[in-house]
């Protein structure tokens, strides 16, 4: 039989840790915005300018243009990013992050998340990074999605 | 006469591999470039030491997470920068996040300008 902790509390565990990350998503300043628009935003914060055409976007997250350009439409119409036609192709439009959206990713959910296991001590910190990083070698796979 | 830096290339793809060494070799760097995780540990066993360390996240079917478990441990203060175009089963965005806790100090995503590489190559060295 193989051993590890105990059924019970593997799944309270993982219960705990689908709470933490869902609780940070439903704070009072960030519930409007979904985790798809929080990685756009992010990526664009750190991206040159172009690369921050949708299928740059889409090609990092591993997804197709249509989500992307939805969500990106979101953030357009929420004044939090805008979108300019590219110099080298009309057909083709760059995303910036307009002064709101650098505003908002201030509240980034993933900040606070970062902040409260901060506050744990470090030998605790070191086995989350470590459990994570296994847990995304192992399972990280877009196939099981 | 300062000693040059040495730089440690590890890319399965040939092509990219000279691309990336014919990119730096313009700068002042002493070059030395393998193609798989065995060849570069092996330099590594040799006892050989460098001041960074560019890297392919994809070798092949391998990722090379335990190649930069392996540098850190061996030379804690090399950075290392990793470069990948994805696989097709992992999304860019999880591999930079690995990537960043294995200790990468930079991620590019192929491909990329020579001068991103030259920028991030001076500003993970100097």
């Amino acid at each position: 039989m193989k051993e590890g902790v105990d059924s019970k509390r593997l799944m309270a565990s993982v219960v705990l840790l689908e709470r933490f990350v869902r609780d940070m998503y439903t704070t009072k300043h960030s519930s409007s915005i979904q985790p798809l628009q929080w990685s756009i935003l992010r990526y664009l914060a750190r991206s040159s300018a172009d690369r921050c055409e949708v299928r740059w976007i889409a090609r990092f997250l591993g997804l197709t243009r249509a989500p992307v350009t939805r969500a990106i439409a979101t953030l357009e119409a929420r004044k939090l990013v805008s979108q300019q036609i590219s110099g080298e192709d009309a057909r083709t439009k760059t995303v910036t992050l307009t002064e709101l959206g650098v505003k908002a990713l201030a509240e980034d959910p993933i900040v606070l998340a970062a902040e409260r296991i901060r506050i744990l001590p470090e030998i605790d910190q070191e086995q989350f990074v470590r459990s994570i990083k296994s847990l995304a070698l192992n399972f990280g796979s877009n196939d099981l999605e | 006469m300062n000693n040059p830096k040495r730089i440690l290339i590890v890319e399965d793809d040939p092509d990219v591999r000279e691309m990336i060494a014919a990119m730096l070799a313009q700068t002042d760097f002493e070059i030395t470039s393998v193609d798989s995780i065995d060849t570069a540990m092996g330099e590594l066993s040799n006892g050989q030491s460098f001041d960074l360390a560019v890297l392919d996240f994809w070798l092949g079917k391998n990722h090379s997470v335990g190649l930069m478990d392996s540098i850190k441990s061996k030379m804690r203060d090399v950075p290392i920068i990793v470069i990948s175009g994805g696989n097709g089963s992992m999304d860019l965005e999880k591999t930079e996040a690995i990537s960043d806790i294995s200790g990468a100090v930079t991620f590019l995503q192929k491909p990329f300008r020579k001068a991103d590489l030259i920028a991030a190559v001076k500003s993970a060295i100097e």
